[in-house]
């Protein structure tokens, strides 16, 4: 694989309004308004530096930290600066992160008026005891009303992010957050399964869920999202029919792009470059870290990563992609999968089965 | 050396418990007697190898020759033959007593008699040597003299007068104890019956080769000569002889009633075995020197390199020990589970403690040893007898018509306030008490019976546990006996790991099995499927632990930078799996084998 011009665009907004226990992503519990200037400034550079090698952009993201945490004349900021610095595909998804409590109409409004066209909000779980379980701050109360505004400011593709397999979580609390989240009618929503990753609060506080609770709130999901017409696309995601997040899509699919701000990642097709995660180090221009695999390993890395989606590969789209026949790649330990009951291969393409699905690690460690 | 000269040679040794001051005070004599110089003294001199320092303990017996002016003021040639303090090595000891005429036997003034105290004693008794008493650490605080006297009176049936008292440490009784060897100990005698000189130890120079250390009994010996060992019946020449003070020192021969060293221009360390008689090749003597046995190990296990890339330096370092260890066994073997390795064999369970130790840690190798077993006597339908060592080569239970097992007979002294807990111990290991004898008022003797099996597996342990510290004990060969005798096999997901073999009495099977079950279950990590850990014997299933099974593995969120990470993770993971033995479909990891096999049974 050779490097190419990027595709997409993720930007990472540090800043949040606290820490929540689970949280492994590089983020700021308080951030002063100079240090969100002086970040400003930076990601300015960085991205008249990075926009130099980038196609019109297929997606923009701003992910975080709680990109909503910044002040609406902040995000007025960061939006234009996108909008000054890149060309944007005609049909461009933007995609914006954020926290109920730190959102407001006005933020929505300046965002829609820039062309952002998907909103993502952490809900995490309506139940007050299991947030607290988490350490999530604030109140979700508001994400009705601001999915409202944001159709009425002509965003209609709104995602919701939930946790579920939290300690203490039995399956109908978890079922009354999937029934009260279709309810707000969003067109995507995001079911992560509790990870205790070391090094934050949670870790050590308290201990997983059980299998079997996991596996019965991953039936729950497909059950309760399915029957309202939501499609589980990859191991945490589902959409409605044509809602699937294009940025991750393309994000798993090996797809190009450029990372701006502290900790993003870019991929140019060649290799990853990982910027510094430390505001003060990014500030300062420290380079980021640059890993390039041999071409057929990269290639393999795509496969793997690829069968994250329920789609999984079709041959064409990953010869198309990587310029490699998946089977001559990796027969072998396709044909191994196969046999383990972890995916279904046909002359098109190969996909996980639902126990693939739960032992992606497998699958992945077998495709690398 | 003229007859008159041997009248002035005394050969003896100093025999004693562990740790009751033999070293220290073979140091004091030498310092005494200016063999070594105040400024070279390094203490316990004798005890070369850092573990023998380590361990207080001396595995190997170095002779040594000093001058000594005696207080009739004629000068002596003292020759001290130290000698191994331990059971395991009971035949060296016997063989570096037979090169002697005395024995100084250390009483330590605080522990008093302990077992090998006694056992030592009978060793040299019984070959007519003459003792000398000495209580040591007369200095410590905590002395006990009428205690000592007293045992020794009630044990060893020696009077009081004739003990001696000493602290090898401060010096003080030293001066006198060594008037008291060129006193009581005899000198030397011999006829004129051809060479005989006794092996009492062989040792490998990386510079000179087989250095065989000899005391000559008839005839002489010096360079040129062809000499012949008898029971070996291999014929060399004589390239050196010396003595040592305490280093190697060429001499022109060796007389009569002398100690030395040999160096011959056999190559092979395993051709020369300790307690053969070297005597002249064109004239050899009519009968071998009395007391010669070849000396097999009772003790077996298996030792593999826990990573399989240290096999060639664990080949390498194992050779290496052997040159200077003919008792220690070693052939070549391998398991499914563990790769290449070697079987060994030991005298004793101190004894592989100690290679094993040695390996570890002179070589830094990480090592495993697999259950040990001894040799177990398997008469089959058809009427014929194999001796069994290992696991793996136990017959089908449907060709056995009985299996015996070698037995000990044990001497354990300990205060009386004990006793009870011992017995229940002896019983515990399938022992029998035999007798119970008082050693003074507040020690007490018990002799029993018991499955060498037992005493390799952690009957010392277990006895200095209940005895808190203050039990002591000697064994030696008893027979065998019948026993009801079963290899268990351990299966994973159905087949059997032969690293986890084991032969065990049939009541000890099922808590083994399920011991080790218990920790496979924990130790291998949770599969996708269910797997089935199992402990059988004769195709009987008497335990079973499933490993936990998994239901999912996979990673909740997976964006850009976090493909980087989960690829790391994976990698690493996939370098453990490398270090995983595949068996029945599951990998098992190094650990699991540690764990197991590093357990002891409860």
């Amino acid at each position: 694989m050779t490097a190419g011009a990027f595709q997409s665009l993720y930007v990472h907004v540090p800043f949040c309004r606290g820490k929540c226990s689970y949280c492994a992503f590089y983020s700021l519990g308080e951030s002063s308004s100079d240090a969100r200037r002086a970040y400003l400034e930076r990601l300015e550079q960085e991205m008249r530096q990075g926009a130099k090698n980038c196609a019109p952009l297929q997606s923009v993201f701003f992910g975080g930290g709680t990109p909503s945490a910044l002040a609406a004349a902040e995000l007025n900021q960061l939006a234009g600066l996108v909008k000054g610095c890149f060309a944007l595909a005609p049909d461009c998804e933007w995609t914006v992160e954020a926290n109920p409590e730190s959102m407001d109409e006005e933020k929505i409004a300046l965002l829609a008026e820039h062309g952002v066209n998907r909103l993502s909000f952490g809900v995490q779980s309506f139940s007050p005891s299991l947030r607290r379980t988490i350490g999530r701050r604030g109140s979700p109360e508001s994400v009705g009303e601001w999915l409202s505004a944001a159709r009425q400011h002509g965003i209609q593709r709104c995602n919701l992010d939930f946790i579920y397999a939290i300690p203490g979580q039995t399956l109908s609390d978890w079922e009354a957050d999937l029934r009260q989240a279709v309810a707000l009618e969003p067109t995507h929503l995001s079911t992560y399964a509790l990870t205790i990753e070391e090094g934050t609060r949670l870790a050590g506080q308290v201990s997983p869920a059980s299998d079997d609770v996991f596996l019965d709130m991953w039936d729950a999901a497909d059950a309760i999202l399915g029957a309202a017409g939501f499609q589980r696309y990859e191991i945490s995601n589902f959409a409605l029919a044509g809602e699937e997040c294009r940025h991750n899509v393309g994000v798993w699919q090996g797809g190009t792009y450029l990372g701006c701000g502290p900790s993003a990642v870019s991929f140019d097709g060649a290799g990853r470059s990982a910027n510094p995660s430390d505001l003060t180090a990014w500030l300062n221009r420290a380079p980021p870290v640059r890993e390039t695999l041999p071409a057929h390993e990269q290639a393999a890395e795509i496969l793997a990563f690829g069968m994250r989606r329920t789609v999984g590969w079709q041959w064409q789209d990953f010869q198309q992609r990587t310029g490699c026949d998946a089977r001559q790649l990796r027969g072998d330990a396709l044909a191994r999968l196969a046999k383990r009951g972890l995916l279904t291969s046909d002359a098109s393409g190969a996909r996980p089965t639902r126990q693939g699905m739960l032992f992606n690690d497998d699958v992945i460690m077998e495709l690398l | 050396m003229s007859e008159n000269r041997q009248q002035f040679i005394r050969n003896f040794s100093i025999i004693a418990h562990i740790d009751h001051g033999k070293s220290t005070l073979a140091d004091r004599f030498l310092l005494h007697t200016n063999t070594i110089e105040e400024r070279t003294f390094r203490d316990q001199v004798l005890d070369a190898m850092d573990l023998e320092q380590e361990r207080g303990i001396t595995i190997k017996s170095h002779p040594v020759r000093m001058h000594f002016q005696a207080d009739d003021d004629r000068e002596y040639i003292f020759n001290l033959i130290d000698t191994p303090g331990h059971v395991d090595f009971s035949y060296e000891v016997s063989r570096s007593l037979a090169a002697c005429e005395g024995a100084i036997l250390l009483v330590d003034a605080a522990q008093g008699v302990q077992a090998q105290t006694l056992a030592n004693a009978n060793l040299a008794i019984r070959q007519g040597l003459t003792i000398i008493p000495v209580i040591n650490k007369i200095d410590l605080p905590a002395a006990n003299l009428d205690m000592c006297y007293e045992q020794i009176e009630e044990l060893l049936a020696i009077p009081r007068e004739e003990v001696l008292l000493a602290s090898a440490k401060t010096g003080a009784g030293v001066k006198e104890l060594l008037n008291a060897v060129a006193e009581r100990v005899p000198p030397p005698a011999s006829t004129d019956e051809g060479v005989q000189a006794l092996v009492f130890d062989s040792v490998y120079d990386v510079f000179r080769g087989v250095v065989t250390y000899l005391r000559v009994v008839n005839g002489t010996i010096k360079p040129g000569q062809r000499v012949r060992l008898f029971n070996a019946d291999l014929a060399s020449e004589v390239k050196e002889v010396g003595f040592f003070s305490p280093e190697m020192k060429p001499a022109d021969e060796l007389q009569p009633g002398e100690v030395g060293y040999l160096i011959t221009t056999i190559k092979d360390p395993t051709e020369i075995q300790v307690g053969d008689t070297v005597t002249s090749d064109l004239k050899p003597c009519q009968a071998a020197l009395p007391g010669f046995q070849v000396v097999r190990p009772m003790v077996f296990s298996g030792i593999y390199p826990i990573d399989t890339a240290d096999y060639e330096a664990l080949k390498f370092n194992i050779s290496k020990l052997q040159l200077n260890d003919s008792a220690f066994f070693a052939q070549p073997e391998s398991s499914v589970a563990l790769g290449a390795g070697f079987r060994c064999g030991f005298l004793g369970l101190l004894h592989m403690e100690i290679v094993q130790e040695r390996l570890s840690r002179e070589y830094n190798m990480d090592l495993l040893l697999t259950y040990p077993s001894v040799i177990y006597h398997v008469y089959l339908r058809d009427g014929t007898m194999k001796e069994v060592d290992n696991p793996l080569y136990m017959p089908d239970p449907s060709h056995i018509a009985r299996v015996e097992e070698p037995m000990i007979k044990a001497q354990i002294i300990s205060p009386t306030t004990h006793m009870g807990a011992i017995m229940n111990l002896i019983m515990e290991k399938r022992g029998l008490c035999l007798k119970t004898e008082n050693v003074d008022h507040l020690h007490v003797m018990i002799t029993a019976r018991l499955p060498l099996h037992e005493i390799v597996l952690d009957f010392y342990d277990k006895l200095k546990t209940v005895t808190r510290g203050y039990g002591s004990m000697d064994y030696e060969p008893d027979g065998y006996e019948p026993s009801e005798t079963v290899k268990l096999e351990i299966l994973v997901n159905g087949e059997p790991v032969d690293a986890f073999a084991s032969i065990v009495h049939t009541d000890r099977a099922v808590q083994r099995a399920r011991m080790i079950c218990e920790r496979l279950k924990d130790a291998i990590p949770p599969q996708m499927f269910k797997i089935a850990v199992q402990g059988a014997v004769g195709g009987r299933i008497i335990a079973r632990e499933d490993v936990r099974q998994l239901r999912k593995n996979v990673l909740a969120k997976c964006y850009g930078g976090d493909i980087t990470r989960k690829r790391k993770l994976l990698d690493k993971q996939r370098e453990g799996k490398k270090r995983m033995k595949e068996i029945g479909n599951v990998n098992i990891p190094q650990e699991a084998f540690v764990a197991v096999l590093r357990a002891s049974d409860e």
